[in-house]
């Protein structure tokens, strides 16, 4: 599995950063053309939401689109040894 | 200025004379002049000059230079130094003349100033471009090639055919906007349109771009998308359809990207979505949203060129650009790791990062459309999801066998040179802005470095980066494995030979089921034979009524 990189530190820096970002919200008033997204934490909300609904609707996706290295047969290079080729 | 020497010549003349070098050493360094030798012949010249050729009554305008044309000169000049720099230790002349004639056109292509010219560099490049592909010199790489030339010979086609209609309804085959009100319109539209990968005509991308060598990508994915980003800001600025296909473009890829194993791959799918953005603000159109189209543009093919060397400098050193075999490289490849994260940065519009400084012109200019800037906002978490974050971290971190078995070397020193360079103007263009914005067709008012733009900026990037943690922290992050993926090109690779082989076998077995039923006087009429065989009157009336018909259908076109 890939968690080795996720390490306490990694996320706790990521965390202060997010909150850090996250205060900031309440010291600035924006006063865009866009009414939605000058509600405090609008951009907060919107990054981690599509982040989070985008993985989890390509996983779905692949579910149905997913097929094996060698489905196209000789016709593509997915099975091709790479090495060779420069 | 009849004196002008066309930079497109310069490459051409270079193509002729590269293969006759037989020093590698020499013939690399004369390819690294000529970028440079072509650009000097128009950076000087002025706005406006232009040179006419006549042929029989049409004047053909086969140079044209202004902010636009000169813009994309630049970027395409800036892309082939960078190019024939990463492939510097290629001996392969056929390469290197490929990537030659490849980036004339593409140039020749931009300064074209008539439909004609455009036309001819149009499938120049389509033509030169095929042998990088072809350049692996695979059986699969055949293949792809074959797809990849077809479908850009159907794009060159469609050109031609909208080119002669054109002329025949206004009699000029001046090069300027246009609307769509006609077929001869719609099929210089659909042209650019294959080119410009367009939602359902976007496939021959991603096929043929992994399947080029690691160079030849490179360099692929510089030209000719972008031409046809030039050629649609030219000729259809402000085409509301253009919003609607941009917004397409800029979502689906997204999904894609997101499960894909092949790292090239991935960036060609990265690619289609930011071309997108472009052609979002071809169709708004404004002066902003145009400024917009070409500053993105510009940023894009240096931090897209440095994605593709960075995986590229990862596959030349492991023999693989697959996202499950690789991991862990940032101890062996820290330069590589480190440019990398650059180009990651600046397609993922962090600010001081080029991406950032472009994009915003394009998102502004979305604002007045409330639903296409919600859809920009999702698309540009889903760049930071696949080029920003997946890219370096299934190279450089994620899991780390690859790397521990085998004994990996840092990338060649040219490669290090043309990405730190690359690099260099990803940050420069950043930091300051006004370096690109001085170059734009339209004067730039735009200001993106304000607090609120900033703040909201790394707001939606880090909550993402938040959520990508929390994904790979709980295991719901989607696993890499050996796979492919069905996109619509399944409809021609699969169904449609598939189809072709069942419809063959069905129509066989009819005809001998008939053949044995009917009697010859029907049998004549179905084999239509010529009456020179001595055959029925009626062969040669059914002839000449499908003749007929075809006339009739040419005089509705």
């Amino acid at each position: 599995m890939m968690h080795n990189y996720m390490s306490k530190p990694v996320l706790i820096i990521l965390g202060l950063i997010c909150a850090a970002l996250a205060v900031a919200d309440f010291f600035s008033t924006r006063h865009s053309s866009l009414g939605i997204a000058d509600m405090p934490l609008f951009y907060c909300v919107t990054g981690f939401v599509a982040y989070a609904a985008l993985i989890f609707m390509a996983k779905a996706l692949r579910r149905l689109v997913s097929r094996p290295e060698n489905y196209y047969g000789r016709e593509a290079i997915d099975t091709e040894s790479e090495a060779k080729h420069d | 200025m009849t004196s002008l020497v066309m930079p497109s010549l310069v490459y051409f003349a270079a193509a002729c004379l590269a293969p006759l070098i037989p020093h590698a050493r020499a013939r690399a360094a004369l390819l690294l002049g000529v970028p440079v030798l072509a650009a000097a012949t128009f950076l000087g010249a002025t706005y406006g000059t232009s040179h006419i050729v006549p042929l029989f009554d049409i004047r053909l305008k086969i140079f044209r230079l202004d902010a636009l044309s000169y813009v994309f000169a630049l970027i395409f000049s800036l892309a082939a130094f960078l190019s024939l720099l990463y492939a510097a230790h290629i001996r392969d002349r056929l390469e290197q003349v490929s990537t030659l004639i490849y980036a004339g056109s593409a140039i020749g292509a931009v300064f074209a100033g008539d439909l004609v010219t455009l036309f001819v560099f149009w499938e120049g490049t389509a033509i030169a471009s095929v042998f990088l592909i072809w350049s692996r010199r695979t059986e699969g790489a055949y293949f792809t090639g074959l797809r990849y030339i077809t479908a850009q010979i159907a794009s060159g086609l469609l050109l031609l055919i909208g080119i002669v209609l054109f002329y025949r309804d206004t009699g000029s085959v001046a090069f300027e906007h246009m609307t769509l009100d006609s077929v001869a319109t719609w099929c210089i539209f659909l042209a650019f349109g294959i080119k410009c990968a367009f939602p359902l005509l976007h496939n021959w991308l991603q096929d043929s771009y992994p399947a080029a060598t690691l160079t030849g990508t490179v360099t692929l994915s510089a030209f000719t998308t972008k031409l046809a980003v030039y050629a649609l800001a030219r000729g259809f600025a402000g085409t509301e359809y253009l919003i609607y296909i941009g917004v397409v473009m800029t979502l689906f890829p997204v999904f894609f990207a997101a499960i894909e194993n092949n790292l090239r791959r991935v960036l060609s799918y990265s690619l289609n979505n930011q071309l997108g953005f472009m052609v979002v603000g071809i169709g708004i159109g404004t002066p902003l949203a145009l400024d917009g189209t070409v500053a993105h543009a510009f940023v894009h093919i240096i931090y897209k060129s440095l994605l593709f060397m960075s995986v590229g400098a990862v596959l030349l050193r492991t023999g693989s650009d697959k996202a499950s075999d690789l991991g862990g490289l940032w101890k062996r490849m820290p330069l590589t790791m480190f440019f990398c994260i650059v180009g990651a940065l600046s397609i993922s519009a962090f600010p001081l990062f080029s991406g950032f400084i472009a994009k915003s012109l394009i998102v502004s200019a979305s604002e007045p459309h409330l639903w296409v800037w919600a859809a920009l906002m999702v698309a540009s978490v889903g760049v930071l999801e696949h080029a920003g974050i997946k890219i370096p971290y299934s190279m450089f971190f994620g899991h780390r066998s690859a790397a521990d078995a085998q004994k990996v070397e840092e990338a060649p020193l040219h490669m290090i040179i043309a990405m730190a360079l690359a690099s260099g103007f990803c940050i420069a263009i950043g930091i300051w802005p006004e370096l690109l914005y001085g170059l734009l067709p339209y004067p730039v008012e735009y200001v993106p470095y304000t607090s609120d733009h900033v703040v909201t900026q790394l707001q939606l990037l880090f909550f993402a980066l938040l959520a990508f943690a929390f994904l790979m922290r709980t295991g719901l992050y989607p696993p890499e494995y050996r796979s492919i993926n069905l996109d619509t090109d399944w409809l021609y690779r699969r169904f449609g030979p598939r189809l072709a082989v069942s419809t063959a076998a069905l129509v066989t077995r009819v005809w001998r089921v008939l053949g044995r039923r009917t009697s010859a006087l029907t049998n004549d009429i179905i084999s239509l034979r010529l009456p020179a065989n001595g055959a029925t009157t009626g062969a040669m009336v059914f002839w000449i009524a499908i003749l007929l018909g075809f006339v009739l259908c040419l005089a509705y076109l």
